[in-house]
């Protein structure tokens, strides 16, 4: 499968260039790609792990930009596309977990189970990934930009910094919604338990 | 919640905590519910903990994909048995338990597509898939979501092996292959008739299977490859899996360009041509093997503009594998290639045309004129014409002919015949392009747009890329000229004109015997019909004198030269002059000396009473010294007459700036320097490279190489470098470099301008 080739095909960063000049043809292929690599290379990395060892979303994206895009010079803009979408299929990857999963679970003796918001780092439980999107979504209605920043920061795993610079925005800024972001999903998600 | 309350919350969030509460209560003075909210978010805040933070998705990755397979139940429909892989997912045959039971085949497409888009889109075409009904097409039955959240659709289950795959197997001859696509044909008019367009025809989705011991064709998939996007995807999964995935050959030039262009029926034809193509030759128009070393740029570009060989050349020209090809349509190569060969390969081509408003308007004309070859009529498809070709070739070829022409000023220095000489026009044509370029350019100074196509037309259709495919164009062109000669269509005129223009063309790209062959044949019709005050025909007998200059006895060269003397007097009456002494030349060595004395005495007649003007004077003197040598027996015979033009040639060479070109390029010492640097465009970024020569006097000449781009060369201009200060002009791309030397670094820092555009751009010398 070429997806363990870590040669870099040339086409991509085309792809990713005219995805970042608002070709939305190309960012519809964009993604598909990405969600591949992402799901690829955890499975992969997962198998060849002991169990207890813990894969990071973070480094996860990275790794996909080094499969996809090795050592390239990228235009920062070009960039910080790529990890609005590697965002963006995160969510998909995590998505399409929690409804097969939820589904499995409808079929045997499925019981609600507590949402605990404060442990949501770790993306285990499909009702906490899917109530956490839906959260999201109403934030996005009211304040798409704040939802941008989360999704970035714990979707993509960047850091305020890289955020900002995604963003074209002050750090401090970035920070200060990033903060009532985080509050605002918190009293959302908490008012359901 | 409200934007106030988040204004306020980000005020606060950071003030230390005894500083939060007088903030929060001055500004919520009047307002408890706008407090309220600010507290619970600072609340919020303080409890999150780590709440969002760094996810670990181990679970998540530890997940192999969903797993449907054979004994899953999806909607009303059991999987019973993997059928099929591909690309895009798996099929299953699958039994349907309500309201019927039946066999079918189900396809489930595979994760990473957006699963509500393709089924949205499945739903929007459902109605016009339902009407379909026709023996030649698998029914699409069902489609929807699967509880792992993929897309899927529920087909007339159809056993059956590719169509190409049936028909080498049973190694059908190719009438009885032409009856099978008869009826691809008719499924896909069928459709077209519904409303429903393919989009991704192709061997694996005309299946045959065999009823009453008849070959049946059954079209599937119809209406997936619109509702999974595969004109996108397809380049993409490409891109990536390339090995796994297959090409897309099959791929109209209109899908290829993904312009947003619209897709309709002519898509379907013709990748109905691909298919037919395919069935005959056993391959695809464009080669796989260039499919698979091809950038994707490069494969449109394939797609788009690659004439097809045709298919009676293809399956002859394939070595060994011709045999196998012809075995298994159970003929030999020679005997197929006779059998394809004209209305075949017309009806193929015209299916293929890039053009889609020259493919057949219906998938039943293609039928009907593969029935009419069944039955020895004449076929509708005809061999494209000579005025077609010819306006094809100028549509490919507009930047090279233009050359062409601008080029009889440039050879007529190249008459002197030596190769100096001929290396020295090479020279003097870049500055012809250049000039020609640069009137262009100021006449059309208000069509900004049309100016801007043409900067990029020279940076990329330069002339000098794409030679090779330009000269089988060329030769195909020749081949058709003299087939059909004047076909009503275009005037004897015209086509003279455009082999005048065609010669120049191969005589300027090395074609020497291509051009002459055209010459033979063309000459003295060219003459006749065009006549000496034509500008075409002064570039012919041009190209006839340089091009014969050994081959000729003296009297036909002689001969020769009367008719270029008599163009030039038409065509350059300000010009003709200098030529004289060298057509006294050529007079003289043919033994017509007493034309050659009237020439010279013409000649300095002329002279007496101008002088030649001061850019003309070193081609001049150079043409003198030349002809001077070829008189030399005249010290005796015509002293006076000898003497005068020896004369008139030391003036010359003494005029300042006026040196001879060609002898002081023996002596110079020339300076060769070679610069790169890679012009970062936004959109682009371009490696280019300058290589430039200065010769004694100071002067620079050179070029520019686009490494990216085929290694196109545009001339130089004009070049300055004073104290550090470098300037560059390529007037062919309307172009100029202004810089600064850094001693230090040996780097030029500047900025690149292209028109309106200005880059900053640093080039570094290599060698």
């Amino acid at each position: 499968m070429s997806t363990d080739d870590p040669r870099p095909t040339p086409d991509v960063t085309s792809l990713l260039s005219q995805a970042t000049d608002g070709d939305q043809a190309a960012a519809n292929e964009l993604l598909p790609l990405v969600y591949q690599q992402l799901r690829a290379i955890a499975q992969n990395q997962m198998a060849g792990e002991k169990p207890g060892h813990t894969l990071q979303a973070t480094a996860l994206v990275n790794e996909v930009f080094l499969r996809m895009f090795g050592r390239r010079q990228l235009s920062w803009q070009n960039r910080a596309h790529f990890y609005a979408t590697a965002a963006q299929a995160m969510r998909r990857v995590l998505l399409d977990y929690a409804k097969a999963k939820g589904r499995q679970k409808r079929g045997g003796d499925r019981q609600k189970m507590p949402l605990n918001v404060a442990d949501l780092a770790a993306v285990e439980n499909p009702d906490q990934i899917l109530a956490l999107d839906a959260a999201l979504c109403r934030l996005e209605e009211q304040n798409p930009e704040a939802a941008e920043i989360v999704r970035l920061r714990f979707y993509a795993g960047l850091s305020i910094d890289q955020t900002a610079d995604a963003l074209e925005m002050a750090p401090r800024t970035v920070d200060r919604r990033w903060k009532f972001a985080r509050a605002w999903l918190y009293n959302e998600l908490s008012e359901q338990d | 919640m409200t934007d106030r309350a988040q204004a306020l919350f980000e005020q606060i969030i950071d003030l230390p905590a005894d500083e939060r509460e007088p903030a929060l209560a001055k500004s919520c003075r009047d307002d408890p519910q706008l407090r309220a909210q600010v507290e619970a978010l600072l609340d919020a805040n303080d409890g999150a903990g780590s709440f969002l933070g760094e996810p670990t998705i181990d679970h998540v990755a530890a997940y192999s994909e969903p797993a449907e397979q054979a004994g899953s139940v999806i909607g009303r429909y059991k999987l019973l048995e993997k059928i099929g892989h591909g690309g895009f997912g798996d099929v299953y045959m699958a039994q349907q338990l309500e309201p019927v039971k039946r066999r079918v085949a189900l396809k489930i497409i595979k994760l990473g597509m957006d699963t509500k888009q393709v089924v949205a889109r499945f739903e929007a075409e459902r109605q016009a898939l339902a009407l379909m009904d026709h023996p030649n097409i698998a029914r699409v039955l069902d489609g929807g979501e699967t509880a792992s959240g993929r897309p899927y659709f529920v087909m007339e289950l159809v056993r059956g092996d590719p169509i190409t795959e049936y028909c080498d197997r049973e190694k059908l001859p190719t009438r009885e292959r032409l009856k099978l696509f008869q009826q691809v044909c008719q499924a896909i008019q069928h459709a077209h008739q519904k409303g429903v367009i393919h989009r991704d025809i192709k061997p694996t989705n005309v299946l045959i299977t065999v009823a009453d011991g008849q070959p049946l064709a059954k079209v599937i998939d119809f209406g997936i490859a619109k509702a999974t996007n595969t004109e996108l995807t397809e380049k993409t999964l490409f891109t990536e899996f390339r090995q796994l995935i297959g090409t897309p050959q099959y791929m109209s030039p209109e899908q290829a360009e993904r312009s947003g262009v619209d897709i309709d029926t002519r898509s379907d034809i013709y990748s109905l041509g691909v298919l037919l193509y395919e069935m005959l030759t056993g391959q695809t128009p464009v080669d796989t093997t260039s499919l698979k070393s091809a950038a994707w740029e490069e494969l449109q570009r394939m797609i788009r503009e690659e004439e097809p060989q045709r298919p009676s050349l293809r399956v002859t020209a394939m070595g060994p594998d011709s045999d196998l090809i012809a075995k298994s349509r159970s003929t030999e190569p020679t005997r197929l290639g006779r059998l394809l060969r004209g209305d075949l390969d017309w009806i193929v081509l015209k299916a293929l045309e890039k053009d889609r408003t020259r493919r057949y308007g219906a998938a039943s004309e293609l039928a009907d004129d593969v029935q009419r070859y069944l039955d020895d009529e004449a076929v509708v498809a005809t061999p494209p014409s000579t005025v077609y070709k010819i306006s094809k070739f100028y549509r490919r070829n507009k930047a090279a002919i233009a050359v062409a022409t601008a080029l009889t000023a440039a050879l007529l220095l190249g008459l002197i015949g030596t190769t100096v000489a001929q290396l020295r026009a090479m020279r003097e044509r870049d500055h012809a392009i250049a000039a020609e370029q640069k009137a262009r350019k100021a006449s059309d100074r208000a069509d900004r747009q049309a100016d801007r196509a043409r900067r990029m037309a020279a940076m990329v259709g330069n002339p000098f890329r794409n030679q090779e495919q330009a000269s089988e164009l060329a030769r195909a062109w020749m081949a058709d000229l003299e087939a059909f000669g004047p076909s009503g269509e275009l005037s004897d005129k015209e086509i003279l004109t455009q082999t005048c223009q065609l010669a120049a063309w191969w005589y300027q790209y090395g074609g020497g015997q291509e051009a002459r062959t055209l010459i033979e044949k063309n000459y003295e019709r060219a003459k006749s019909v065009l006549g000496y005050d034509d500008q075409n025909f002064l570039t012919l007998v041009n190209i006839n004198i340089v091009s014969h200059q050994g081959s000729y006895d003296a009297q036909t060269l002689a001969k020769l030269w009367d008719d270029l003397l008599k163009s030039l007097r038409q065509c350059k009456p300000d010009e003709f002059e200098s030529l004289l002494p060298q057509y006294a030349a050529a007079l003289h060595k043919a033994d017509r000396d007493d034309d050659a004395v009237a020439a010279i005495d013409e000649y300095l007649e002329l002279r007496n009473g101008s002088r030649p003007n001061p850019k003309q004077a070193g081609i001049e003197n150079f043409r003198l010294q030349a002809s001077l040598a070829d008189l030399s027996s005249w010290r005796e015979e015509h002293s006076s007459r000898y003497q005068q033009l020896a004369d008139l040639q030391k003036e010359m060479e003494s005029r300042p700036g006026a040196k001879n070109p060609l002898f002081t390029s023996e002596k110079q010492s020339q300076e060769k320097q070679v610069w790169e640097g890679t012009l970062d465009t936004g959109s682009a970024k371009l490696r280019l490279r300058f290589a430039i020569s200065r010769n004694a006097e100071g002067e620079f000449s050179g070029k520019m190489i686009s490494l990216d781009q085929d290694n196109a060369e545009v001339p130089l201009s004009t070049m300055q470098a004073e104290d550090g200060a470098v300037t560059m002009q390529f007037d062919t791309i309307n172009a100029s470099f202004r810089g600064k030397l850094n001693e230090q670094t040996k780097e030029t820092v500047g900025t690149w301008q292209q028109g309106e555009q200005e880059y900053d751009f640093t080039i570094k010398r290599v060698g």
